[in-house]
């Protein structure tokens, strides 16, 4: 993104997910990541979740970046030996690869559940 | 016939009843059309008895319909986004929605968002009610009438106040404000397991004891002896259970009540058929063949019933609080005038929020906070909320107890007036009564 910014920042500056908002979400999840690194041992369920919620977090923003990427490139990206239309697909392998988001989200849930007796 | 227009309503402080003059009380015999100031002194809260003066005037929030029309199905837009499908969630929506025809709504629920009055949970059993007669509204008919996007079944794991973006298990949201309305769970005690002890603090949780109670009487065992714990004690009790109620104190309430006031509701609880333990500890429960659990205590033997009901507390969840790096004490810390937290466009209400350090889960505050909020996201900071004390009424018909103000744990009590069947007691600080307590 940041790379063709000289060259076609003037009509890039109509996409979403701009490389500074792009920015902005990774510095954000990056520290979460960094605060839970610090309790690697913690295996409460507040704490599961929330190293759940950054992994899902995780696929998610890597699916919008390489989408992104690719747009802001254009078809010098679109090309089959570029790094962007490759990151495409390892970006949906990170989100798709068990545990995938919808597994992610499933356990969430599960977790979340308020257990009662049956 | 006076102009429909004109009809008043009035809150219960205590339990959040709403005395509706077109409609009247037809079960207490206040025909309908009847005026609040033509109502006997003598006619109680149809829910929970507080006397008539308990009352206040209560302005409903009319929801001004969206001119040139909104459509039901809203897309992903920014707008205002609210946490949790209690009363406070749906009362947010509520305001929201009356100060705006047009701001998209999301509200985010575990359940199914369907609206009842909690403390009706604490005497439904002896009313045979059911979840149809429990739910005054389903979440989807509120969420037509509101247009408010319901996610239901959804659960909020994450939230990023930098990026207003608030995760769930049904993907991400973009928010302009935020309303957190998530309520409080109960606190379980580790020795007490989750799949064998109820907790009764949703309609979810209420409908599963009684499917399970079926219809013959069971032996219940209640720990913890706090306004939950006795209220429910009766309840099962006057529905024809056998009820075992047990606290670590020696008497019931003992830690709001002064020790001569929560003596006279022990008597009054056994009198009605309650069998008390005082200072018991719990040390664990464990399920033994054919349904039968097994609650063993120190100091005395194990103790066989058909069900247990833990009725110990409860704390508000700050996971999601604590992750976004909110400021939080014994609930989430909110401005005691406009209800913000510690982040930009993130508000909260109702039973999660702490105000001066101290959690409120009563039900009368909650629409006023919500008018504060939504005026505040309006941009209208002339409408602060101002906190006051709820009055305190357990539902017990034992032994009905009112209370007026909060007591301090260091304050003398004295007695006003005492004969056989009543107690009045107040507390003083500085020569001023602070707090006063009827029984009887």
């Amino acid at each position: 993104m940041l790379e063709v910014e000289p060259l076609l920042g003037h009509v890039n500056k109509f996409l979403d997910d701009r490389p500074d908002e792009m920015q902005a979400e990774l510095d954000d999840l990056s520290q979460r990541i960094q605060t839970l690194a610090l309790t690697p041992y913690d295996g409460s369920v507040d704490y599961v979740i929330s190293v759940l919620d950054a992994r899902a977090q995780s696929a998610e923003l890597s699916l919008r970046a390489s989408q992104s990427g690719l747009l802001h490139q254009g078809a010098r990206g679109y090309m089959m030996n570029t790094a962007p239309q490759r990151r495409i697909r390892e970006a949906h392998f990170v989100a798709i690869v068990t545990p995938a988001i919808k597994h992610l989200r499933w356990e969430m849930a599960r977790l979340s559940k308020q257990v009662l007796p049956a | 016939m006076t102009q429909a227009q004109d009809w008043k309503q009035f809150i219960c402080r205590a339990c959040g009843l709403i005395y509706d003059e077109r409609l009247g009380d037809p079960d207490s015999g206040i025909a309908a059309g009847t005026r609040f100031v033509d109502i006997p002194d003598d006619w109680v809260c149809p829910l929970c008895g507080v006397e008539k003066a308990d009352f206040e005037p209560y302005e409903a929030v009319s929801v001004m319909p969206a001119t040139g029309g909104v459509p039901l199905k809203l897309t992903r837009a920014v707008g205002v986004v609210i946490v949790g499908a209690g009363h406070a969630g749906w009362a947010a929506a509520e305001a929201v929605r009356a100060q705006d025809a047009l701001v998209p709504i999301t509200l985010v629920t575990a359940c199914l968002g369907d609206r009842y009055l909690k403390p009706e949970l604490s005497i439904a059993l002896r009313r045979h009610s059911n979840r149809e007669s429990l739910v005054r509204e389903t979440g989807l008919a509120s969420a037509e009438r509101l247009r408010v996007r319901l996610m239901t079944e959804t659960f909020a794991v994450g939230l990023s106040p930098a990026l207003h973006q608030l995760r769930t298990t049904r993907g991400n949201l973009q928010y302009t404000s935020l309303i957190l309305a998530q309520g409080a769970r109960p606190a379980l005690p580790e020795v007490l397991p989750a799949h064998l002890c109820w907790r009764i603090n949703d309609l979810d949780a209420w409908v599963g004891l009684k499917r399970q109670l079926g219809g013959t009487p069971k032996h219940i065992v209640i720990i913890g002896a706090g306004m939950v714990g006795c209220e429910l004690a009766d309840d099962f009790m006057t529905a024809g259970h056998q009820v075992t109620l047990l606290d670590v104190q020696k008497a019931p309430l003992a830690t709001l009540l002064p020790e001569q006031a929560s003596e006279r509701l022990r008597v009054a609880l056994e009198g009605a058929g309650v069998k008390f333990m005082g200072t018991t500890q719990v040390t664990g429960v464990t399920q033994l063949a054919q349904g039968v659990k097994s609650v063993s205590l120190v100091d005395a033997p194990a103790l066989e019933c058909d069900e247990v009901v833990a009725a110990t507390g409860l704390v508000t969840d700050t996971r999601l609080a604590v992750g976004a790096q909110l400021t939080t004490d014994r609930g989430i810390v909110v401005d005691p005038m406009t209800l913000q937290t510690s982040a930009p466009d993130v508000f909260a209400l109702g039973d999660c929020v702490s105000i001066n350090g101290m959690p409120c889960r009563f039900i009368e505050p909650i629409s006023k906070q919500a008018h504060a909020i939504a005026s505040a996201i309006a941009g209208q900071l002339d409408a602060p909320y101002t906190h006051s004390a709820p009055v305190i009424r357990l539902k017990t018909h034992s032994l009905p107890v009112v209370m007026h103000g909060i007591p301090v744990s260091n304050g003398q009590w004295r007695v006003v007036s005492e004969t056989h069947q009543e107690l009045k007691m107040a507390q003083q600080i500085d020569g001023v009564d602070c707090c006063t307590l009827e029984l009887g």
